[in-house]
């Protein structure tokens, strides 16, 4: 009843090989940040692509708020029930400005009422409101091809939130930041967090980061070989054993902790 | 904040200055005698050509989908009004007969049930702009629908071309077969070997362009033509932003094919004859060549493409005919391998470049104040 996320038993195979196996997963209402971590091929991503639509599982249920199943539906079906997602790479309209890519990203998607709205751009105020809560407002005019790397992913995020997404997914939106740029997004993030309602899902393997994001007392699910290994706070499954043992050699956890 | 959109006030008063030139000025210099007739009904021809390009920059340009069945379209807009002229002309040729006459030389004698509705104008103008759209759509259900891109919309639609071109070939399909429909008489009452009525026809083209024109600016100055050029762009991104980008394909698809429809309506009374070797393959190919050379994805540069090169043509083909195929070919891979941006980019590029020039001197104290501070 108050969950918006049920993933219950979630298996994709590529030819055999099993991406995600039995993968269970709860995601409450009232949660407003989930971080997921692993290591490289955990299946992170994979289960951001079946979440969206991308990819189609070979076993298990994906129910959004109880009864929207989403494993059922189309990428852009999805996105229209408010789940919403960035991408690794920044993934931005290059030749439009960065207002056009808001334009864009705002109002209704669906053929009819694009042509019907023929040059009456709606939203402007929410529009200019997100543009400047990332930080993006003196860009307006500029063609996002223009933007350095971290503001393209500003850019990205600033997109995706304009509608009021439900469940907003982002994938690695630290990758390839500077420090300073890092910074900004975790204020970014909690900024989200203050303002909307949306709750967010994050991929993230900078363990600094995640610790500044999970410092908030958020919760943290470890993936491993497509499957759950740990979750609970940051303490508890830095703690755990077998997360340990998985990220054995890669020193991140240990490293960070 | 206002909304940094797409402007229109340039735009207009370019558009302005082409139908002046064109629709109103090249008209009038022809009633003054300073321009030929024969030039005037040339330019009609290069214009009405310009519509098939403006389609073609919409798909291709602007959406990134190569469409090589623009001229099925054309094809289909030029032999509807074609029949209709046939029709007019009936009872008045060598036979006497109430069917066409090449139908005689095929043992014909009633005309077939296809071509009656023909005899309306209404019907035949419909027809030149309904049919290719509604053709359009139907391959564009079949295949964006079924998420069908790239390449194979490409061969697809290369695929298509040559059926039609075949079938066309064919005298059983009642169509003239490989000499196509010719020797039109009139055209809505009026007669085509009088001055006056392709001086007419010349001006309807150039209205039509205009006003074309102005149809294809608002399009891609409106949401869908944002939309449009991120399907080029980045078709993921905004599909897992929400859109169902196959309706916005079919959509330009249709209008891209109702252009070409309209041009091949204009087309065929100025020139007098539509046979299927303007409707195949080739003929598809040698659009994208106009656009190209022009520069795709400006509206402007596929008119200017396909006034340029079709200009080109009528001037190489008196001389080297044998010529034309490779000069056209070269120009192609000159496209693809010096300019990629057509002759637009290239006037842009100057346009920049005279700029810079005119500010040399600022960016030069820069450099050289930058060079002092390392050297310091």
């Amino acid at each position: 009843m108050d969950t918006l996320l049920y993933v219950e038993n979630l298996t994709v195979s590529f030819e055999g090989f099993l991406a995600l196996r039995n993968l269970n997963l709860i995601v409450e209402r009232t949660e407003r940040v989930r971080l997921l971590i692993g290591p490289n091929g955990a299946g992170k991503t994979t289960l951001f692509d079946v979440l969206t639509g991308h990819v189609a599982p070979s076993a298990g249920r994906v129910l959004f708020r109880d009864t929207v199943n989403l494993a059922a539906m189309s990428p852009h079906a999805i996105a229209n029930v408010g789940v919403i997602r960035k991408f690794q790479t920044p993934s931005v309209f290059p030749g439009h400005t960065v207002f056009e890519n808001m334009l864009l990203s705002a109002g209704r998607k669906r053929f009819v009422s694009t042509l019907a709205a023929w040059r009456a751009f709606t939203r402007h105020e929410a529009i200019v409101a997100t543009l400047a809560q990332m930080g993006l407002a003196g860009r307006a005019g500029d063609l996002a091809g223009t933007l350095s790397h971290g503001e393209k992913q500003w850019l990205e995020i600033a997109m995706l939130l304009v509608d009021d997404p439900t469940l907003l997914l982002l994938d690695e939106p630290a990758a390839g930041m500077t420090r300073p740029e890092k910074e900004r997004t975790i204020a970014l993030i909690e900024g989200i967090v203050a303002r909307s309602s949306s709750c967010v899902m994050l991929i993230e393997h900078d363990m600094e980061f995640v610790r500044q994001v999970a410092r908030r007392g958020h919760r943290v699910t470890v993936l491993h070989e497509g499957t759950v290994l740990s979750e609970g706070s940051l303490d508890r499954v830095q703690a755990d054993e077998r997360v340990i043992e998985a990220y054995l050699g890669r020193g991140k956890v240990r490293g960070a902790a | 904040m206002t909304a940094p959109v797409r402007p229109w006030d340039r735009e207009l008063v370019r558009v302005g200055l082409f139908g002046a030139v064109f629709a109103v000025g090249l008209p009038t210099a022809n009633g003054l005698g300073f321009v030929s007739d024969y030039y005037l009904n040339l330019f009609g021809k290069y214009l009405a050509l310009a519509i098939l390009a403006l389609g073609m920059d919409l798909i291709w340009g602007y959406t990134g989908i190569l469409s090589l069945g623009q001229a099925i379209f054309f094809g289909i807009g030029a032999y509807s009004i074609g029949m209709h002229m046939m029709l007019e002309s009936s009872g008045k040729g060598v036979y006497g007969e109430p069917v066409p006459d090449f139908m005689i030389w095929n043992q014909v004698y009633a005309l077939p049930l296809f071509w009656k509705p023909y005899t309306s104008a209404v019907f035949a103008i419909g027809s030149s702009l309904l049919l290719p759209a509604l053709l359009a759509t139907v391959i564009g259900v079949l295949t964006f629908r079924r998420r069908l891109r790239g390449t194979y919309f490409a061969i697809l639609t290369q695929a298509i071309a040559f059926a039609v071109w075949l079938m066309l070939n064919r005298n059983e399909m009642k169509l003239g077969g490989t000499n196509g429909l010719t020797d039109f008489k009139s055209v809505l009452g009026f007669s085509l070997s009088s001055p006056g009525t392709l001086r007419a026809l010349y001006v309807v083209t150039a209205a039509v362009l205009v006003g074309a024109l102005l149809l294809a600016q608002a399009i891609v100055r409106s949401k869908t033509g944002l939309v449009l050029e991120a399907i080029r762009d980045n078709e993921r991104r905004l599909e897992f932003l929400g859109y169902d980008t196959a309706g916005f394909k079919i959509f330009v698809f249709a209008v891209s094919a109702a252009l070409a429809g309209l041009a091949g309506l204009l087309y065929a009374p100025q020139v007098g004859i539509i046979t299927p070797s303007q409707v195949g393959v080739l003929p598809s190919l040698e659009i994208v060549i106009w656009v190209a050379f022009g520069g795709r994805g400006t509206l402007w540069g596929a008119l200017v493409g396909a006034i340029s090169v079709n200009w080109l043509r009528s001037v190489l083909t008196g001389t080297y005919p044998r010529l034309w195929p490779i000069i056209l070919g070269g120009l192609f891979m000159a496209v693809i391998l010096l300019f990629p941006a057509g002759l637009i980019g290239l006037a842009v590029r100057a346009k920049a470049l005279v700029a810079r020039r005119g500010r040399a001197v600022a960016p030069a104290a820069v450099a050289a104040s930058g060079v002092n501070r390392h050297t310091a």
